[in-house]
C-alpha cells in the first residue's frame, strides 16, 4: 500500500512538472509566433507610411512625426524579441514566473506604450487606405498578442481603452484576423 | 488629362494590391518552430528599424 501511494504521487508530482513546463512552452511559442507577425506589420506600417507621404497624402512632417514613433515601435520590438529567444534557449530549467513577468513589462514598455503613441500619432490621418489598414492589423495584432500574458487583463484593458478613442479605428469584430 | 487621371488611378489601385499581397503573406500557414518564427521575426525588426530610419530622413535632402 505504501509503495502504490509513493508511486502515485511521484506520478502526480510529474504530471505538475510536465504541466507546467508545457504551459510554459506553449507561451514561448505564442510570444515567438506573435513577435513574428507584429514584426511583419510594423515593417508593412513604415512602407504604407511612405507610400502615404510619396502620394501626397501625409505631409512631411506627419510623415517625420510617424515615423519617430515607428522607429521606436521597431526598436522595442528588436528589445522584445531578443528578450523572448534569451528565454527560450535557457529551456526549462530558466523557465521561472519572475523571468515571464519580466517578459511581460518588457512587451507593455517596448511594444504597448511606442504603439499606442504611433496610434496617437495618426489621429486624423484617414485619407490613406494602405495606412489606415496597417493601423488597424497592428491594433489587432498587439491586442491578440495581449492575450498571450495570461490573466494580464491590465494590459488588454488598457490598449482597449487607450485606442477606443481614435474614431479613424473602427474595430470589426466578426474581420478580425488572428496570427497567433 | 484623361490619360493622366488614368495612368494615376493605374497606380494606386496597383499599390493597394501590393500593399494587400504583403499583408496576406503574413499568414502564416502551417506550424513553425519557435527558433524559425524568432528568427524571422529578428530578420523583420532589423528591417523595420533600417526602413523607420530612411523614412525618417525622407524629404530631407540628406538620404
Amino acid at each position: 500500500m505504501k509503495i502504490l501511494r509513493t508511486m502515485f504521487l511521484m506520478i502526480a508530482v510529474y504530471a505538475v512538472i510536465l504541466t507546467t513546463v508545457a504551459c510554459d512552452q506553449n507561451q514561448i511559442r505564442k510570444a515567438a509566433k506573435a513577435s513574428d507577425s507584429l514584426s511583419g506589420l510594423t515593417l508593412d506600417a513604415v512602407r504604407a507610411t511612405k507610400q502615404a507621404f510619396e502620394s501626397g497624402a501625409i505631409s512631411l512632417s506627419q510623415k517625420d512625426a510617424l515615423a519617430d514613433k515607428l522607429l521606436i515601435l521597431a526598436r522595442g520590438g528588436q528589445t522584445f524579441n531578443a528578450a523572448v529567444k534569451q528565454l527560450s534557449v535557457s529551456g526549462a530549467d530558466g523557465m521561472t514566473p519572475d523571468k515571464w513577468q519580466t517578459i511581460e513589462r518588457l512587451f507593455d514598455a517596448q511594444v504597448i506604450t511606442p504603439f499606442l503613441a504611433f496610434l496617437a500619432q495618426t489621429t486624423g490621418i484617414n485619407n490613406s487606405a494602405n495606412l489606415s489598414a496597417a493601423i488597424k492589423l497592428i491594433r489587432i495584432s498587439v491586442l491578440t498578442i495581449a492575450r498571450v500574458f495570461g490573466g494580464n487583463q491590465a494590459i488588454t484593458e488598457r490598449i482597449n481603452r487607450e485606442t477606443n478613442q481614435f474614431a479613424a479605428i473602427r474595430f470589426a469584430r466578426n474581420k478580425e484576423m488572428i496570427y497567433v | 488629362m484623361s490619360n493622366e487621371n488614368t495612368a494615376s488611378n493605374m497606380d494606386k489601385i496597383l499599390l493597394a494590391g501590393e500593399f494587400a499581397l504583403s499583408v496576406l503573406r503574413r499568414v502564416k500557414t502551417g506550424e513553425m518552430t519557435v527558433e524559425q518564427a524568432l528568427s524571422d521575426a529578428e530578420a523583420q525588426w532589423n528591417t523595420a528599424v533600417a526602413e523607420a530610419g530612411d523614412l525618417r530622413r525622407l524629404g530631407h535632402g540628406d538620404e
